[in-house]
């Protein structure tokens, strides 16, 4: 078959998905690259394969109070399997620069909202998704391990050494000071 | 919660961004490749059976190995029985490229497209008369093309033949593979027809454009040509049918009859 992009002429043939897509897609590209730990690319991917997949179902998705819910489902279970076939992967080193003390309060917090989110990305895959979940997208415990098939208790491990790691990783709670750290990451 | 749990739930509300641009046409992309990949894994599968459920036979019927009277032997090795593959599996005419159903292309058209488009026989050339259509493949360099593509529709249950006319033959042909990203192709590359094959007659299949088009197969076809403006095409249903001329719109301009 051919593969050239087709003309603006054909259009989708539900017009109920491309609104739902116009409408959630920029929360759930944002939780992809949260769950990819930031690969933009990768992210894309998930969230494009995610559509895509809710899109074959999409008859039977709009009957659901929350089609978003389900495409979330979709997005954490196809990270779920990008980490299983990554899991074999080595770490590398990654050399994180932390905020200057010296800048202004502005500044110190959007460095240290990029120090933690580097941080975030150097977890565990399955770490991060746990925190993910349970700070981007405000589900419970009981959720979050429905979410990602596994035990509450999993859950409150997983999010317990996440923060953890991540408080270590930044420096502690209440460190906000300069410096350059070695923490890790994996190959995403 | 604590201070750092806050500061984690602020970070990751601070990291929204735009969607990437070009997601839609993206998860079209990939939901045309899913219907490919399907379509075809279950030709095989049925190719598969078809092939296999003789040999499985045969070795039943003739038992352990020197007991049977049909028992393969070096001398008289098992011949696969090519007539148990389903006798309906389209086949492209000579010199043409298949396009079935199982490579047809989802998408709908608007209201008023059997207006703006070319009709021959069975086969719709859609939108070929309308000047919005997209442009025409273009001239790079000496005998190096872009590729464009053309939608044609052929309906349900029928099976036609398209070929460029016998006068521009050597300057027109259909691609079997191609991207419309600027990649330069020649008229080598391309065949002179098509051999279009409807899905079979009756509901609405995999993304037949059921809502203004009911019936119709569509296919998202890609050709080079470097001619401008008007291309005559020929339709026929049959090897020995008369050919259905029509002209279809390659390049800006007015055409379509």
């Amino acid at each position: 078959m051919s593969e050239g992009e087709p003309p603006e002429i054909i259009g989708w043939d539900d017009a109920s998905f491309e609104e739902f897509v116009a409408g959630s897609s920029a929360r759930l590209f944002t939780m992809a690259r949260l769950l990819t730990g930031g690969h933009r690319a990768e992210a894309e991917d998930l969230l494009q394969g995610a559509f895509e997949r809710a899109y074959r179902r999409w008859g039977r998705i709009t009957r659901r109070a929350d089609p978003e819910r389900y495409v979330r489902q979709i997005l954490v279970n196809a990270s779920v399997d990008r980490w299983r076939r990554l899991r074999r992967h080595p770490e590398a080193p990654l050399v994180v620069t932390g905020a200057d003390p010296g800048t202004a309060d502005t500044a110190a917090a959007v460095a240290d909202r990029d120090l933690l989110l580097r941080g975030l990305a150097a977890l565990p895959p399955r770490q991060r998704a746990v925190l993910v979940l349970r700070y981007f997208e405000d589900l419970s415990e009981a959720q979050t391990a429905t979410m990602l098939g596994c035990s509450v208790g999993t859950v409150k491990s997983q999010t317990a050494h996440g923060l953890a790691r991540l408080r270590d990783f930044t420096g502690g709670a209440g460190d906000r000071d300069a410096g350059t750290r070695k923490g890790t990451v994996h190959h995403d | 919660m604590t201070d750092f749990e806050r500061r984690l739930r602020a970070a990751m509300a601070a990291a929204a961004e735009p969607p990437p641009a070009g997601l839609l046409d993206g998860i079209r992309r990939r939901h045309r490749r899913h219907v490919r990949r399907v379509g075809a894994a279950c030709v095989a599968a049925v190719a598969a059976v078809g092939i296999a459920a003789p040999l499985v036979t045969r070795g039943m019927l003739a038992g352990p190995a020197g007991t049977g009277p049909a028992a393969p032997t070096a001398s008289s090795p098992a011949v696969i029985i090519p007539s148990a593959v389903p006798t309906s599996t389209p086949t492209a005419a000579p010199g043409t490229v298949l396009r079935d159903c199982q490579s047809n292309n989802d998408g709908t058209l608007g209201s008023n497209w059997k207006a703006a488009s070319v009709h021959a026989g069975p086969v719709w050339f859609i939108y070929a008369r309308s000047k919005s259509n997209p442009p025409s493949s273009q001239r790079l360099t000496v005998g190096k093309l872009t590729a464009s593509a053309m939608v044609i529709a052929v309906s349900n249950a029928h099976t036609a033949v398209v070929t460029a006319g016998p006068a521009v033959r050597g300057r027109f042909r259909f691609l079997a593979n191609f991207n419309s990203d600027g990649n330069p192709y020649t008229l080598a590359e391309g065949a002179p027809g098509l051999t279009l094959v409807g899905c079979p007659a009756g509901p609405a299949g995999i993304h037949i454009p059921e809502s203004y088009a009911p019936g119709l197969t569509m296919f998202w076809e890609g050709y080079v040509t470097d001619l401008r403006g008007c291309v005559p095409l020929e339709v026929r249903t049959s090897p020995a049918s008369r050919p259905i001329r029509v002209t279809v719109l390659a390049a800006n301009g007015g055409c379509g009859s």
